[in-house]
């Protein structure tokens, strides 16, 4: 017999004799080793089992972004909702009330009223701000938690926080913007608006399509898990990650007269930013930048987003001022304000004074233009038209390309109806 | 000499010494020494078969517990007993030695099931809104537990033990926080929701001068669902 042979037998033999002596073993390995809960932190690794919100919030800690310096706890076991969570610690232990060891936070819980406080993951008080004109609390929903009542008009995205709120999750809407969470978007507007025009005289709108497009809107994150944890700087949440036909507009000069009225394209080489009057244009923009570098929030935020005003001095300095009126300056907007041309560029309108250009727009007084027509088209369109047409009226006329060549060529070539196709 | 040999005289020596040395052999070495249960307390040491549990518990939070304080710890169950000189003898019903436990017999709200020490309530769960039912207590009017994350994961291991034999109730749920065990988990995620806006009427506005309109949401749904797995180590 070989020596291998009998070496085996002795470790079979051996091995026999353990497993004669393991009597039996426990359903699950560990089982029986509870964990020490009885410590003044939390004594139950989160991560072990949300390994990839883990790795998600590392990238926020790596981005710098919101909620980088927090734990799970601070969030996941916030105590600022009378929820009462289970404890165990040098004190006692405590049964959970509405929740044992976690819960899913509204984003408001912290971010409502006037915000909250929490001591993040070094020990110091860190103050949650509130998301402005989202925090409006005065109802209370089925956890006993306050939830958004009255969100001012003025404020863009009304309808999506309010939506998301109705279909009990306004987490979603948060989301959308202040993470890596993807979003689709089916956009359904009015494929057209038509105008009488006969004999050079504007009669009336006669028409706002009963024929809705749909244009699609598509941000596919690039995430490892969900989105949901990875929290985005502020300086990096872009409006054209939903806003994607609006950028598009912008930069082929659709969506506001970006670089401008009539008298610019006649006049190619006139000081760029001051128009025929003399003011300066608040749009101004030179042809030879017309690009996307620029198409960023900052650029978003002078229409939809003022709180300060450059005013210019008898002696031609420019200043800037806080801008009393608006929405934004006044608190009631979050990221952006419901605006439309006649918001800054009509008489009667909150923000009219801004406008050096309101004469020009308001049919009470003479105009160096043609008046009294374009005056009554403007006045019936901010009367009796909804503000999702009134962009697509002042650009019939602004948009660029119509002035490359006559103005005749798109309205006044003789009698007849315009057909002015609307923008998403 | 071969090893072939040598295994063989081994064998032979070994055989020879176990016919000429004892007179008979009983089939197991202290099969007829009787353990004495007349005393107080658990007479049988469980630690012989359950090493290894012996071997967990004593490095756990409950290392101050014996065997039988979670073990013959139902009311509900007749163990096999037995006192003074064997004078008092109790047959087991539903279990004679020992029965499996759930957590929650101990750590349930009011754990009047539980005839040894009753652990602290574990409280903030409410397994009812997910429809299961369970002979513990979760909640009441003050523990509901309806802001629990993880009431779904308990609902689901009550739902499971239901229909199985193994760990009891929502036993497997709470060892997957509380016990060094590893759980594989396999989360489906939506990465992403698709939104359907549509611009609409509101009419005048007094107070800005213009005929208002808004973007309405007419639907948002969650989609884009991802499975991922998470393994938790022992």
């Amino acid at each position: 017999m070989r020596s291998w042979a009998v070496a085996l037998i002795l470790v079979i033999a051996v091995a026999g004799l353990f497993i004669s002596n393991i009597k039996v073993v426990s359903l699950i390995k560990g089982s029986h080793y509870v964990k020490d809960i009885s410590g003044n932190g939390n004594d139950v690794n989160c991560s072990a089992c949300h390994k990839h919100v883990a790795e998600e919030m590392a990238i926020t800690r790596a981005l710098h972004g919101p909620h980088w310096d927090l734990t799970c706890e601070d969030c996941h076991r916030y105590n600022g909702t009378g929820i009462s969570f289970a404890t165990a610690n040098s004190s006692g232990t405590f049964p959970g009330k509405q929740a044992h060891a976690a819960y899913v936070p509204s984003c408001l819980d912290c971010h409502g009223g006037k915000g909250a406080w929490v001591v993040n993951a070094s020990g110091v008080l860190v103050h949650a701000p509130p998301a402005r004109a989202f925090n409006v609390t005065t109802t209370v929903n089925y956890r006993n938690v306050t939830v958004i009542s009255s969100i001012p008009n003025a404020t863009a995205h009304k309808q999506f926080v309010a939506y998301c709120e109705k279909i009990g999750d306004e987490n979603l809407a948060c989301l959308s913007c202040h993470t890596n969470y993807s979003i689709n978007i089916s956009f359904s507007y009015p494929d057209y608006i038509y105008v009488d025009i006969f004999n050079w005289t504007f009669t009336t709108l006669t028409q706002i399509s009963s024929t809705y497009k749909v244009y699609n809107v598509s941000y596919v994150k690039n995430s490892i898990f969900s989105g949901k944890h990875v929290f985005l700087p502020l300086k990096d949440i872009n409006c054209s990650k939903c806003h994607e036909n609006i950028y598009l507009g912008l930069i082929n000069g659709k969506h506001a007269p970006i670089y401008y009225d009539w008298r610019w394209d006649y006049n190619l080489t006139a000081p760029g930013y001051q128009n025929g009057w003399g003011f300066n244009r608040y749009h101004s923009l030179a042809l030879s930048t017309l690009n996307t570098s620029w198409v960023n929030n900052t650029y978003c935020d002078e229409c939809h987003y003022s709180v300060t005003i450059n005013l210019t001095t008898p002696t031609g300095v420019v200043i800037q001022k806080r801008n009393p009126f608006t929405a934004a300056a006044k608190g009631l907007v979050h990221c952006a304000e419901k605006v439309s041309c006649y918001t800054c560029h009509h008489r009667n309108t909150t923000y009219w004074w801004l406008d050096p250009y309101y004469a020009f727009l308001n049919a009470t007084q003479s105009s160096p233009l043609d008046a009294p027509y374009h005056e009554n088209l403007i006045n019936d369109t901010a009367a009796n038209y909804p503000r999702f047409v009134h962009g697509d009226i002042c650009m019939a006329c602004h948009e660029a390309a119509y002035h490359s060549g006559s103005c005749k060529s798109a309205c006044h070539a003789g009698n007849q109806a315009v057909t002015q196709y609307t923008e998403p | 000499m071969d090893y072939g040999k040598a295994v063989l005289i081994t064998i032979i020596v070994f055989a020879l010494g176990v016919i000429v040395l004892p007179n008979t052999v009983s089939l197991f070495a202290g099969e007829h020494y009787w353990y004495n249960l007349s005393g107080t307390g658990n007479n049988v040491p469980c630690v012989k078969c359950h090493a290894d549990v012996y071997e967990e518990l004593k490095l756990s939070a409950h290392r101050n517990l014996r065997c039988e304080d979670c073990h013959r710890a139902n009311k509900s169950i007749t163990y096999a007993s037995v006192s003074g000189s064997y004078t008092n003898v109790t047959p087991g019903k539903e279990a004679h030695a020992a029965s499996c436990v759930a957590c929650m017999l101990c750590h349930q709200i009011n754990a009047s099931q539980a005839s040894r020490v009753p652990g602290p309530y574990a409280g903030g769960f409410n397994v009812t809104l997910f429809g299961v039912t369970s002979p513990y207590n979760y909640s009441n009017s003050t523990y509901n537990g309806i802001c629990e994350a993880h009431n779904s994961l308990v609902a689901h291991a009550i739902a499971k033990a239901n229909n199985s034999s193994l760990l009891l109730d929502s036993t497997e749920a709470c060892l997957s926080c509380h016990a060094d065990i590893e759980v594989k988990m396999n989360f489906n995620v939506s990465t992403g929701m698709n939104v359907y806006a549509k611009d609409v009427v509101l009419g005048y506005n007094a107070t800005t001068g213009i005929n208002e309109s808004e973007v309405e949401i007419t639907g948002l749904y969650i989609t884009d669902f991802k499975n991922v797995t998470e393994v938790k180590p022992s």
